[in-house]
């Protein structure tokens, strides 16, 4: 990123200006507390909230006066409603150690005999941390903090990063009255604003006011944002990037536009920062020196002939050569030369070196871009280099694409970690680039089969074999190399306290395409019901529990899987004999609208053999909330057949 | 003279730099009996404990740790904790991959410095310094070596040759050095190696060494590992802290010397006084007084935590605490202290080593506890007091510090007693379910729970979640996947054996499993059920007794009639009883079920008959009422 830097060196330097223009009044006054306020024992809409905040405040207002500084002045106000609340009786301010605190506040109110009481936190007792070399804390334990109490504070901090101006989010972890943000900047930095989450319940108003310092005029934008009666949030399953779905308002610099004429784009187009990044020397520089490893690659590749095992000895080399540090970047942190002779870097030092050398293969490899799950969804819309965290290498061969990370020494060629499938990342080309579809074939899939034999006298025997594909694979494969295969096998044997588990066989571990296969006998103690003439038992629930992970009715933000699924089981019962099949399990077919998921289910008699075959799958990786409905009622209506119960009758005895 | 050279050259070999080898740490060089189900090996654990005198010591540890998986990236994260009383000299840190070569060297910019504070403190003067070690593919070992100097001598080290279950353990070596004649204490636990003596010139020095120790796998009701791994524990005879001296050979001495930190620390304002005052005016049962003035201070306080100079040592005064309305453990016991002081009751600060299942080297006294309680002794009826939490009722303890020795701080010093601990009958649940099917195999349930003792603490956990966690416990609890709750409440009696009722109204979707000719009623989730245990056959401790009663009413759907109900069962032995039976009664069907689990310790030979014990009842509990349409 190193041409973002020096504009900025003479920006600020500019700006030597005095500036009045500041924000109008908060919408509270601090230690005025409305009695109703006070009195409040619950909160209506959310009875369960230990706390709630009355009001959030904040005014931010970026000044050329001040070297182009943010001046941000908060106050907050929460009440405390039960002792689960007193969390919030302490809080903690960080900041940069560039900013400024510069004023701060704090008071407790309570009803004492029918008055109000304010008890003022001193100064003294407002303690600042120096948390690290790079941030500061404030801590604030407000004093005499009681179910019932309202606490205030109120703070004034100046900070100097005008990258992303003040990031604002409307929800906590406790419900919200009332939040209000205000943002004011001159109209020379040019922002691109983004609202996430409940948008329609955030009102916008903005004016365009005008701002003179020191010879310079100009438009400053003021836009106060509020948004009222928020619930609370929490975290669900199956949501990596929650940050992407919380209410709030962004802000990413898009360009500077100097007074005296002239501007920078810092977000241009994906296809201007490519060109950008193809020039700079942490990102294009190396992939563009294709004979840095050109020594190591003859050698290699001496015997190889065509593209794709040339391409496959060089994925194997890098990713058995280099170790990863688990972190994950756009940049190399230091020379490929030297990361290969350290064996070790980040994700940018070991990918961008693959290109390199793909590209010395005479493979035609380019970089792909991207955001990681966890790092949020990357806008199509707004091109920010410094929102991207992650770099790939796609390879073309004989018209195929494949997308490679060297990351992992167990991940097969052509499959990449689930942190990178992130819907769709950005091809770097000379050209400019195109978008790409962050996916090869992964999927979680897995098919278990189990030969029944259950006896009258209440064991069950059985036969298990289980093929693990595409990520479960790579999970066995990844815990056989981690815990060694004698551990894995022992875990097989004591993981079922009712089940005595022998003849562990494991085939696959020599070879890291394919599928993993894992094999053992089984004898099943305390699974059968019976009686004199029934036996009762669900195969489903011998070796796994049948649980949904979908327990909430409606599903605040979307469920984002990542990958497609699909598990299969089946199950080869064998009737004993003098007895036959009373009831079993149905045929089912539960199917989404375009095969989005699916649930299907078949049951046959063939000699003897009750044959119970279901395959689940989930075809669509993203569910919007709307969606979510038909999601958990296909979990639901799933887990009820497969719970189903099998009931074998003896036969009557013929005289 | 035969054994002192042996012992000199131990001594020296063992803790000669080996620096001078060109390959160290070769992975291929570890027994293999101590890669079974281990996370990492420690290669080589050096600890040396340099004794000056009372206010002066040097610490020296030197690590090298193979890391075999991403369970042990904990190893990578290096951190040392440093203070006002310990100070940091220095780190030095490398990476060896498997063949032994170096890989990676710590230069000073990697090393950042910052606050220590935890979950349990909002602030403390405490700070660390910390390295993350970069990633390198497994097996590689890390080896680290850092100085510290303290100047108290309250904390002379406790050491664990291995100090986590899933790492394994070539070498681990404790060595202290002490001025001849220096009074110095230690006991030795579950060690496999005496202590090797050895005085040269003016220095005597003490050197303990453990070898080849593999992993202890921790299991259902395995014995805690605390009981199994060695551990040395060592302390001084005299002793200081910043300004304050004591001696450690006796609890009365060690409780004098905490007696010399709360000395005036028990003032109070006029007005709070007044207050306490007023509040027992009229009650002439000092219990009930005791209670009065509990309440208070629970109701005006809450937990939070500042450690400043020797605050993590010595409470804040009681007259800061009314002022601000919080503290920690110390700071509120000790107020409350003063709090009954000002009405003439007596109470005592009490030491204790908290959490589940803890407790103290009694016949070793040493600064081993991190919890402060207060005891009030009236006539005939202790009462134990946990003051830092605000919901905790009056005198019980929980099994945060109930059932184990602490330290009474009386004025004439130190006291070990015992706390009070539940017997297996006080702990006990009673559950309650009517469930009334209705329709295709839903049902309306009402549950009632009533839980006891040491169960009290998990339901007014409950009580205190949102609705939707609330939800989530009853999935987990009743196994049941779509439901809605109608209606759930909460009553606490507060009382010594607290006692806890939660009332639910709920419906719940297809709990029968429905096929064409029958519905099946499972009933394991209204049964307080067990998981299956393994054939594990190792020594079993079951640290706590309880006793679980259930009963169900069910009403059966009118299409249907019983075709199979689990027969009765009962069996009883040293490890506890089990007895359930079912009665029917037109269509409703009454089944109950009782069991109890007796507090024990029981060698591996009886593994299997435990383990039947224990399966025979899961087993059970997953039976299912069978129906059949009619």
């Amino acid at each position: 990123m190193m041409f973002l830097r020096n504009t900025f060196l003479f920006l600020t330097g500019i700006f030597l200006l005095s500036n009045g223009l500041m924000g109008q009044p908060s919408p509270i006054t601090f230690g005025v507390i409305p009695k109703p306020d006070l009195e409040m024992t619950v909160y209506e809409p959310d009875k369960d909230a230990g706390a709630v905040v009355l009001c959030d405040f904040c005014d931010a207002e970026m000044d050329l006066g001040n070297n182009a500084k943010t001046t941000i002045k908060r106050h907050v106000r929460i009440k405390i409603l039960k002792k689960s609340g007193y969390e919030y009786g302490n809080v903690e301010i960080p900041f940069s150690t560039n900013d400024d605190l510069l004023v701060s506040k704090a008071s407790t109110h309570n009803i004492e005999n029918g008055e109000p009481v304010e008890t003022v936190l001193p100064k003294k007792q407002m303690i600042r941390e120096k948390t690290s070399a790079y941030r500061n804390t404030l801590k604030i334990a407000f004093p005499q903090v009681r179910e019932g109490s309202v606490i205030e504070y109120e703070y004034e901090l100046v900070t100097s990063d005008y990258f992303e101006f003040v990031p604002w989010t409307f929800e906590f972890t406790i419900p919200t009255v009332y939040s209000e943000f205000r943002a004011s900047y001159p109209a020379y930095f040019e922002y691109k604003i983004t609202l996430s989450g409940e948008t329609s319940k955030i009102k916008r108003q903005y004016k365009a006011e005008r701002f003179m310092a020191a010879g310079l005029s100009g438009t400053q934008h003021a836009y106060q944002w509020i948004a009222r009666d928020l619930p609370a949030f929490e975290e669900e399953p199956f949501l990596p990037n929650i940050q992407d779905f919380l209410t709030g308002v962004r802000f990413e610099l898009s360009a500077i536009n100097y007074p005296g004429g002239g501007s920078y784009e810092v977000a241009p187009t994906y296809k201007k920062i490519s060109e950008r990044l193809l020039e700079d020397e942490e990102f294009g520089t190396p992939i563009n020196r294709t004979m840095t490893f050109n020594k190591v690659l003859k050698s290699l590749l001496s015997e190889a002939t065509s593209p794709l095992k040339k391409a496959r000895i060089i994925y194997d080399h890098v990713k058995t050569h280099m170790h990863w540090n688990d972190e994950e970047e756009l940049f190399i942190s230091k020379p490929i030369k030297r990361s290969y002779y350290e064996q070790y870097g980040n994700s940018a030092d070991i990918n961008l070196m693959m290109i390199s050398m793909m590209r010395n293969a005479g493979i035609q490899a380019d970089p792909v871009i991207l955001s990681t799950r966890e790092n949020g969804i990357m806008n199509p819309a707004v091109a920010l280099v410094r929102k991207l965290n992650y770099v790939i290498c796609a390879i073309q061969i004989d018209g195929r694409q494949y997308l490679l990370d060297g990351t992992d020494p167990v991940n097969p060629f052509g499959s990449l970690p689930l942190r990178c499938l992130n819907f769709q990342g950005w091809r770097v080309t000379s050209t400019g680039g195109n978008w790409v579809e962050l996916r090869n074939s992964e999927i979680n899939s897995f098919s278990k089969s189990y030969k029944l034999v259950p006896s009258e006298n209440g064991t069950m025997s059985s036969e298990v074999r289980i093929r693990y594909d595409s990520y479960y694979a790579l999970n066995v494969r990844k815990a056989i190399r981690l815990y060694g295969e004698e551990d894995y096998r022992e875990d097989l044997v004591y993981r079922w306290g009712n089940i005595d588990v022998s003849e562990v066989s494991i085939q696959g571990t020599d070879s890291l395409d394919g599928s993993l296969n894992v094999g053992f006998k089984a004898v099943i103690h305390h699974h059968l019901q019976q009686d004199d003439d029934l036996i009762i038992f669900n195969p489903y629930e011998i070796f796994e529990p049948l649980m949904n992970p979908f327990i909430k009715e409606h599903r605040a933000y979307p469920v984002n899987f990542g990958c497609p699924i699909r598990e299969e089981y089946t199950f080869f019962i064998e009737i004993p004999d003098d007895y036959s099949v009373d009831e079993s399990p149905k045929k089912v077919q539960l199917i989404l609208p375009d095969k989005d998921a699916s649930f299907l289910q078949s049951a046959t008699i063939q000699n003897d053999i009750l044959v119970i075959n279901g395959i689940f799958i989930i075809q669509k990786t993203f569910f919007s909330t709307e969606e979510y409905e038909s999601l958990r009622q296909l979990y639901l209506i799933m887990l009820r057949k497969k719970a189903e119960m099998i009931v074998l009758r003896k036969n009557p005895v013929n005289s | 003279m035969k054994k002192l050279l042996y012992i000199i050259l131990f001594t020296l070999i063992l803790f000669r730099p080996l620096s001078a080898l060109e390959y160290k740490y070769v992975y291929d060089s570890i027994p293999k009996q101590l890669l079974k189900g281990a996370n990492a090996v420690i290669r080589s654990s050096q600890y040396t404990y340099t004794i000056y005198d009372a206010e002066k010591a040097i610490e020296k540890q030197k690590l090298a740790v193979t890391l075999l998986n991403e369970l042990a990236d904990n190893y990578r994260m290096i951190i040392i904790n440093y203070s006002k009383l310990s100070r940091f000299n220095y780190m030095n840190a490398r990476v060896y991959d498997k063949y032994g070569k170096i890989v990676w060297t710590l230069s000073k910019t990697d090393i950042y410095d910052r606050s220590a504070v935890s979950d349990a403190a909002i602030y403390s003067d405490d700070r660390i310094k910390a390295v993350l070690i970069p990633a390198f593919q497994y097996p590689y070992t890390i080896e680290c070596e850092f100085e510290r100097q303290d100047r108290t001598s309250l904390f002379y080290p406790t050491h664990y040759f291995q100090d986590d279950p899933s790492v394994s353990v070539e070498y681990s070596g404790m060595q202290i050095t002490m001025p001849e004649g220096y009074p110095f204490r230690y006991l030795e636990k579950n060690l496999n190696h005496p202590v090797d003596s050895i005085t040269i010139g003016r220095e005597t020095i003490l050197t303990w060494q453990e070898v080849n120790l593999p992993v202890v796998k921790i299991r259902p009701y395995s014995v805690p590992v605390e009981m199994r791994m060695p551990v040395l524990y060592t302390a001084p005879v005299d002793f200081v802290l910043d300004k304050y001296k004591g001696n450690m050979t006796s609890w009365k001495n060690f409780g004098v010397w905490t007696n010399s930190l709360l000395t005036d620390r028990d003032s109070l304002s006029t007005e709070t006084i007044q207050k306490v005052r007023s509040l027992v005016s009229g009650i002439t049962d000092p219990m009930e007084k005791v209670r009065k003035i509990y309440e208070y201070m629970q109701s005006g306080t809450r937990y939070v935590a500042v450690f400043i100079g020797i605050g993590g040592w010595q409470p804040i005064p009681a007259y800061q605490v009314a002022n601000n309305g919080y503290g920690e453990c110390k700071a509120l016991s000790n107020y409350m202290k003063s709090l009954l002081k000002t009405v003439g009751i007596e109470s005592y600060y009490t030491l204790a080593k908290a959490g589940a299942n803890q407790d103290i080297m009694a016949e070793f006294p040493s600064q081993q506890f991190d919890h402060v309680i207060l005891c009030v002794p009236i006539e005939n009826d202790t009462v134990w007091l946990e003051c830092t939490d605000q919901d905790q009722p009056f005198g019980y303890l929980g099994d945060f510090t109930a059932d184990r020795q602490v330290l009474l701080i009386t004025p004439d010093g130190g006291k070990i007693v015992r706390t009070p601990t539940m017997a297996t009958e006080d702990n006990h649940k009673i559950k309650y379910a009517k469930i009334e099917m209705v329709g295709l195999g839903d049902a309306k349930i009402t549950v009632k729970l009533n839980y006891n003792g040491f169960f009290y603490d998990a339901l007014y956990a409950l009580s205190e979640q949102g609705e939707h966690s609330q939800k989530e416990w009853i999935t987990n609890f009743l196994h049941v996947n779509d439901f809605d709750v109608r209606k759930i409440n909460f009553s606490f009696d507060k009382k010594i054996v607290p006692s806890a009722i939660a009332s639910m109204d709920l419906f719940i979707r297809n709990i029968a499993v429905r096929t064409e000719k029958r519905m099946f009623i499972p009933l394991q989730g209204f049964l307080s059920s067990f998981d299956f245990i393994a054939n594990y056959q190792e020594n079993i401790k079951v640290p706590q007794g309880f006793t679980s009663c259930d009963s169900l009413e069910i009403i059966l759907p009118v299409d249907y009639d019983i075709e199979q109900l689990p027969d009765s069962c009962q069996y009883a032995s040293a490890y506890g009883s089990y007895n359930s039976h079912a009665v029917i009664n037109k269509r409703k069907i009454t089944y109950t079920r009782k069991v109890v689990i007796n507090e024990g310790f029981y060698p591996a030979e009886e593994y299997d008959d435990f383990r039947e014990f224990i399966n025979k009842a899961a087993a059970n509990d997953r039976l299912r009422i069978i129906l059949a349409k009619n």
